[in-house]
């Protein structure tokens, strides 16, 4: 091919010869892990690794786009009470520790217990918990202390992060989930087990054979921490490794090629997201309805989507993303774009154009993501078409959420999430909600809100959820842009990635690799 | 504002120069014109994306659609006012820092300079991207942080600048009428020192330049402005689909930083002409094949010069050092040439060993040294492409140079100077032959032989001479030229080294060219004396007939400027300063000067007179003045 | 002795400079917005559990108190944890040292010899067409962006060509010892080499350049010429010689200014150096990293002018210690 791959070739030859008989996966990652005991702490370098090492109770994956909101991962199956306060979980009688032992409810009810009383961030799930208890080594029965319906959707979502089950009989004499030796050398119950982990360089894991469901078609997954985008790349390209995750997809004006490539597998996975603008009700002028409507007229998300993804992400009209059918409110719609409507409606505000043309000032910020950065710089540029002195703000990460904790911004791209459960609209617009930057506060959408989540009978819910999607349209705290969409790359003949829809409800977590299937040879 | 304008001339006199200068103005013009131009919205987007440059777009179009060329037009601005912005706040507060520091000096200089030590310790772009980092990116806060990294240069100019302008006349002038220290900085010491810190200005606007694009790449740029570095920072992604992107700002950028400092350069070469063309290795001249009626190695004169003129080009002048000078040196024979520095003595001898500057001419002139013809015709004479004086070299004519300091390599030995200098004209010879040679030659001038394994300036300046005249007496040669041997040394050690030069002389039967401002010097070594003035010599006579009856009201001047036996001298600035040489081609060249010049001596240049054998003058009046007691002419 | 007594004197000064770095260091980032605690929570963390990370990093005591406890770790040469990966700083650092040393060594090193080469040629002419028209050309050189000059590298070799690898150090699955691997990692160097060189040659040639036409004015070479050494001679044993002694202050005083180059080029190379290190670490707002490295990295410029005063004593006999 050319000169150093010629060297390499020979270098290879060089060394000394190695069986190659098992099929290995190198799946690049961006962050080094911190440990290999993710339930402490968020550690995004940890959560690929360990997520196949360990168990979760109920798990979720990209299946989550095509209308699984949950599926059992120790869990077999569960029963939910006529009320929906109290969940009985019947876990796999075959689950067994990476070291023999056999896995029962004790391990999840010590799990959890360690988790509400550390406060480590999988609590934020478990808060409605009033009890857990184990009648017999494979049930776990779970009260809650008010009706929940969205409990295991949101369990399952957040499981592939800091929701591992943890072996008791090893962590028991631990403080907490941070101390001993079992940080770094977990023992878990997934289906791949620990080999060692280089730091640096890679993390290397083997199949359980004993794996309660069936030993995976990967021999050996070996993670590899790659900053670099344009290193995997590369890398990629010479084939260094068969799968590129979205987090290094290329621009996507590079798709038509890519999809011309007989060699290549290209993935378009819709995802639960949108990406959207919030407002800040409490500022100057967008405390102001009618401002707000002007600036969702003056968008055009056409060009949102032509100039940021070539097309690829489509806009999102709605207070909910495509995927979500069985909750989307399609009979309530952000305004058409109509840059002479807007302008008419900022004029009958009370903000004419003034100085150099401009009505008023505003900044526009958003967190570090690429997607985020394209988005602010057509949205500042149409926001100036209709007379507003829009300015970019950018910031690291963890200022731009500390600003928007603090309420201190005018505009912020956001990527709001619609699912698992509907019950994620109380989070981004309830008052006083964890994500609610936009100081929205409504009681009566407050009130559908908890009531809606108590409810068994979906349809009930459907009819609550559309209602306050119309709130959100009428009140627009927000105003919803495209619909989020991953793209990632594999080589032809492999299967079974968790972005790909052979692997849907099968991966185990967004980062599972169980259901990954080598090329026939 | 004639300064300014003969820095400008200097500036635009080289082709790198005036491309820049004009390079820099355009861009200027460029930048400030940019609104009226007829150029696309460079925000503007569009669906025409990743076009490739087109006669529509002509440096193509960007990933949102937007105009490349016109982004580059107005990345000029985004340049010129972080260029100029950074530097202005960096000279501004250098200046001042740095003024103070240099004017009140004691405490507070060593204070600041220990502040400008820490900045220079510290990997400043590492500061800038960290101060960017954390406090977010905008214009002003780039500028900041760059004049932040960068003032302690501007500051330590600045101070070096004030410290030797402290000392001058009108700011002790100043400072003695009354004024506050505030008024004399601000006065007198800051505009003074400007000058070269205005000339690191256009370097520092290449480096302000450089730094916002790096910040810029590293996306940590002024998010709403349209800078050359952020759009190659999003020209990185796309390098595959849209290399234009990173291209066309990547050029414009190289073109207007690569043009700052070459602004910079030449400010600094207009301010300091000689910088350009000091130093180098010699050049070729035209030779000229050995003459045949040379006496040959051992006859005749050891010197023989024939109507010797050199000249110095400097910019498109020319200025004649030695004008059309003949003089001949006996075997064995002692000449001392003198005069005020400037007569074009030092150029009379290095012109002699061939040793002048690449921009110094002859212009005419035959050179014999032992019989062998080194030039010819103002053409120095070689065979079968080898200098003859290259033969000669130390071997036949050595040196001892003015400057002692300077004179001997300051990495070496002297010892090591000694023994590379006999080897490489003794080839064959052993190391330990050459180091018993030097150790014979310390011994033969009184130096011990200790002394031999020290650097030169491990010893004191009358060492250091007697070490330089060892190493001339190396190989043994006839014929030496001393040039200012004793300059910058004490009076005692001055006669000493004199007399040990004349005893020499005398012992190994040496001839000697003594070149010195210093009459009395002259007159104790010297068989003869030889009057340099203005390139000329004025008057030769042998060394007692010229103290007797000296003829020429020059040569008079400057022995009247020795001391007398009380110690009291007359300074030789008694005599008005000298004048320009190219204004008196048709005169005698010392009549502005001359307290006796009639209206003959402005108008006729003076015939040489020969009073006596051996004794010439050139004067019109030489005759009348001859027989007169010395003090009479000096009123 | 007295060298010992030397660098024991210039160690002394360099602690106060070293304290205001360090403390510099520690307000800029106290001063500056954004909150750590998110950063090792998570998005998704409640306030109880942000507060027990603020206590645990000691973020929760008051501003002197972590700024001594920080002079004290630092004074026994622990620089703390890195807040994204959990290891210590100073081995974070020191793992990527190695790396930063290759490429900035080989192409600083490439960078001199030829720049000093070709600098001291055109210095036997000064003044004259090449002269100039090569200081012209070194000046543009040391004008380009060196990140640009990376870009424009990796599109004609790697992108266009395919010639050469475009970023990283190494092939991954490639050799990991041997022949192999050396080879493996000399091919990756080439371009972050080429791009670093060539911005420092302009430098170099240039300076050598202004060093060398400075030295052949001086006295002592026309005592050479006059001695009737030839030119080869006096450009090396009086010239070159002579000059090196500027040559070798100025690499020591601007190696600030290389590690400048380096950031650049390890982030456009991808090249698993120091400087990316920082780069991702100030993104990341991984303070222990950024604070340890700002400071290993004033201590290393202050040592590097430590050793170049050392080395200019040996190179000119007149420097004493």
């Amino acid at each position: 091919m050319n000169f150093g791959r010629l060297l390499l070739t020979a270098a290879v030859a060089l060394a000394p010869a190695v069986a190659v008989a098992d099929v290995t996966l190198v799946v690049p990652q961006l962050d080094e892990p911190r440990t290999l005991s993710p339930d402490p702490a968020a550690d995004t370098g940890a959560y690929a690794a360990t997520s196949n090492i360990y168990s979760h109770l109920v798990v979720m994956d990209w299946g989550v786009v095509a209308g699984t909101p949950a599926y059992g991962d120790l869990a077999e199956s569960w029963d939910i009470s006529e009320d929906g306060s109290v969940y009985t979980f019947h876990l796999h009688p075959d689950a067994k520790w990476h070291d023999g032992e056999p896995l029962t409810s004790e391990d999840v009810k010590f799990t959890f217990d360690r988790i509400r009383e550390k406060k480590y961030p999988y609590s934020a799930f478990l808060s409605g918990v009033k009890t857990i208890e184990t009648p017999d080594d494979d049930t776990v029965v779970i009260t809650l202390d008010k009706p929940n319906m969205a409990f295991v959707p949101m369990m399952a979502q957040a499981a592939g992060w800091t929701g591992k089950i943890y072996p008791k009989h090893i962590w028991e004499s631990e403080e907490g989930f941070d101390t001993g030796p079992a940080v770094n050398n977990p023992i878990g119950s997934g289906p791949f087990k620990f080999v060692r982990w280089d730091k640096g360089v890679a993390v290397e894991l083997e199949a359980n054979e004993d794996y309660f469901r069936g030993p995976p078609k990967i021999d050996r997954l070996i993670f590899r921490p790659m900053p670099d985008a344009n290193v995997a790349r590369a890398e990629f390209d010479a084939g260094q490794f068969p799968h590129l995750p979205y987090d290094y997809a290329p621009p996507l004006a590079e798709a038509p090629a890519l999809e011309a490539d007989p060699s290549i597998t290209v993935t378009y996975t819709p995802s639960h997201y949108s990406r959207d603008i919030q407002l800040n009700t409490q500022r100057e002028p967008l405390n102001n309805l009618k401002v707000r409507e002007a600036i969702a007229t003056g968008i055009d998300r056409e060009m949102i989507s032509i100039l940021g993804f070539s097309g690829t992400w489509k806009p999102a009209m709605h207070a909910n993303v495509d995927t979500q059918t069985q909750w989307i409110n399609r009979d309530v719609s952000f305004p058409e774009y109509d840059k002479e409507k807007a302008e008419a409606m900022l004029d009958e505000a009370g903000y004419p154009r003034g100085d150099g043309g401009w009505r008023f000032a505003l900044s526009v910020t958003g967190p570090s993501y690429s997607d985020c950065r394209a988005i602010n710089e057509v949205l500042v540029q149409q926001l100036r078409d209709i007379g507003i002195d829009a300015k970019l703000e950018a910031f690291d990460q963890s200022t731009w959420y500390q600003r928007m904790q603090q309420r201190n911004f005018d505009i912020s791209c956001y990527f709001t999430r619609y699912g698992p459960d509907p019950d994620a609209y109380r989070e981004h617009f309830g008052t006083g909600g964890q994500r609610n930057f936009m100081g929205y506060s409504n009681p009566e959408f407050d009130e559908l809100g908890a009531r809606a989540v108590t409810l068994t009978n979906v349809d009930e819910r459907k009819k609550l959820y559309a209602e306050m999607q119309a709130m959100l349209v009428r009140d627009m705290p927000y105003i919803n842009l495209v619909n989020e969409q991953k793209m990632s790359l594999s080589r032809a003949g492999w299967a079974g990635f968790p972005l790909m829809e052979s692997g849907y409800n099968k991966s185990v977590t967004w980062f599972g690799y169980y259901a990954v299937t080598p090329p026939a040879e | 504002m004639g300064r300014g304008l003969r820095l400008l001339r200097g500036v635009v006199s080289t082709v790198p120069g005036a491309l820049s200068l004009a390079v820099v103005l355009l861009a200027l013009v460029v930048a400030l014109a940019a609104p009226w131009l007829d150029l696309a919205d460079p925000v503007a987007m569009g669906r025409e994306v990743y076009k490739a440059p087109s006669a529509a777009h002509w440096f193509g179009t960007d990933n949102f659609g937007r105009d490349v060329f016109s982004r580059v037009i107005w990345g000029t601005r985004v340049a010129l006012v972080v260029a100029i912005g950074s530097a202005v706040l960096s000279i501004v507060v250098g200046a001042i820092i740095g003024a103070i520091a240099g004017y009140f000096g004691g405490l507070v200089d060593a204070a600041l300079s220990r502040l400008f030590d820490v900045f220079l310790l510290i990997p400043t772009f590492f500061l800038v991207l960290l101060i960017v980092a954390l406090f977010g990116a905008s214009l002003p806060m780039t500028m900041f942080a760059i004049a932040l990294t960068t003032w302690p240069r501007s500051a330590r100019i600045m101070r070096s600048q004030v410290l030797s302008l402290k000392s001058r006349v009108y700011v002790q002038a100043a400072l003695a009428s009354g004024a506050s220290h505030r008024q004399v900085i601000v006065r007198h010491v800051i505009p003074n020192g400007i000058a070269p810190i205005l000339t690191d200005g256009a370097l520092l606007m290449g480096l302000a330049v450089l730094t916002e694009a790096g910040l810029s790449f590293l996306g940590l740029g002024d998010q709403n402005s349209v800078s050359w570095g952020r759009m190659i920072f999003e020209g990185q992604r796309q390098l595959r689909l849209a290399p234009w992107m990173s291209i066309a700002p990547g050029v414009a950028m190289l073109v207007l930083v690569a043009s700052l400092n070459l602004l910079g350069d030449a400010l600094n070469y207009a301010m300091n002409p000689q910088l350009r063309t000091r130093g180098g290795a010699p050049r070729r001249r035209g030779t000229a094949p050995p003459p045949a009626d040379e006496p040959g190695e051992g006859h005749g004169a050891i010197l023989r010069v024939d109507n010797l003129s050199l000249a110095y080009r400097v910019g498109r002048r020319q200025i004649v050092a030695v004008d059309g000078v003949s003089f001949s040196l006996s075997r064995g024979g002692s000449l001392g040439i003198v005069g005020e520095s400037g007569c074009g003595k030092s150029s009379l001898g290095s012109a002699l060993l061939q040793t002048v500057p690449n921009n110094a001419d002859f212009l005419s002139g035959t050179v014999s040294i032992d019989g062998q013809t080194v030039l010819a015709g103002g053409r120095p004479i070689a065979r079968q492409g080898r200098l003859r004086i290259d033969a000669l070299r130390w071997t036949h004519i050595a040196t001892i140079f003015q400057s002692a300091m300077n004179a001997l390599n300051p990495v070496a030995t002297v010892e090591r100077q000694l023994v590379d200098a006999y080897r490489h004209h003794r080839r064959g010879a052993s190391r330990a032959e050459a180091r018993e040679r030097a150790g014979a030659v310390f011994d033969l001038i009184g130096v011990p032989r200790s002394r031999l394994n020290a650097y030169p300036h491990e010893l004191s300046g009358g060492m250091r001479q007697r070490a330089m005249i060892a190493l001339s007496l190396m190989l043994e040669p006839k014929l030496i030229i001393a040039d200012e041997p004793t300059t910058a040394l004490d009076m005692l050690i001055q006669d000493q080294i004199l007399g040990e030069i004349e005893e020499l002389r005398r012992r190994l039967g040496l001839s000697l060219i003594l070149v010195s401002h210093d009459m009395g010097a002259v007159s104790e070594t010297c068989e003869r004396v030889a009057v340099m003035y203005a390139g000329r010599i004025v008057e030769s006579a042998p060394t007692s007939v010229i103290f007797s009856r000296p003829s020429h009201p020059y040569t008079r001047a400057l022995i009247d400027a020795l001391p007398d036996l009380t110690g009291a001298r007359r300074k030789l600035a008694s005599l008005p300063a000298v004048t320009d040489q190219a204004t008196c081609l048709d005169a005698c060249r010392f009549a502005p000067r001359c307290p006796h010049a009639t209206d003959l001596c402005r108008t006729v240049s003076p015939p040489v007179v020969t009073l006596m054998d051996g004794h010439d003058a050139e004067c019109h009046y030489a005759a009348d003045f001859a027989p007169q007691p010395r003090e009479e002419l000096v009123r | 002795m007295r060298l010992l007594r030397y660098v024991f004197y210039r160690v002394l000064q360099i602690v106060p400079v070293a304290l205001i770095v360090v403390v510099i260091n520690f307000l800029l980032i106290h001063l500056a917005p954004g909150d750590v605690s998110i950063l090792l929570a998570g998005e998704d963390a409640n306030p109880e559990f942000m507060a027990t990370i603020r206590e645990r990093y000691g973020l929760d005591e008051p501003f002197l108190q972590q700024l001594w406890s920080y002079l004290v770790t630092i004074l026994s040469g622990d620089f703390g944890q890195s807040y994204r990966t959990g290891e210590p700083v100073i081995g974070l650092i020191m793992e990527r040292v190695p790396a930063t040393l290759l490429l900035a060594g080989s192409s600083l090193a490439v960078a001199a010899i030829l720049g000093t080469a070709i600098g001291t040629a055109i210095a036997r002419r000064p003044g004259s067409f090449l002269d100039t028209a090569i200081t012209t050309l070194s000046i543009a050189l040391f004008s380009i962006p060196v990140f640009w000059l990376g870009l424009m590298l990796i599109l004609f070799f790697a992108v266009r060509l395919q010639l050469l690898p475009s970023s990283g150090m190494i092939t991954i699955g490639g050799p990991r010892d041997g022949l192999g691997h050396i080879l493996d990692i000399l091919w990756h160097m080439v371009l972050p080499v080429a791009a670093l060189a060539t911005v420092w040659l302009g430098q170099y040639v240039r300076l050598a350049r202004v060093s060398v036409s400075e030295v052949l004015a001086e006295s002592y070479v026309t005592t050479g010429r006059a001695i009737g050494y030839p030119e080869r001679t006096i450009m090396t044993r009086f010239g070159l010689r002579n000059a090196l002694l500027p040559l070798v202050t100025v690499l020591g005083l601007e190696l600030g200014l290389l590690l400048t180059g380096a950031v650049l080029t390890e982030t456009v190379f991808a090249w698993p150096g120091l400087g990316r290190l920082i780069y991702e670490a100030i993104l990341a707002r991984d303070t222990p990293i950024i604070m340890g490295a700002f400071v290993i990295m004033s201590f290393t410029v202050m040592i590097a002018s430590l050793v170049t005063d050392i080395l200019y004593a040996a190179l000119d006999p007149r420097v004493r210690l």
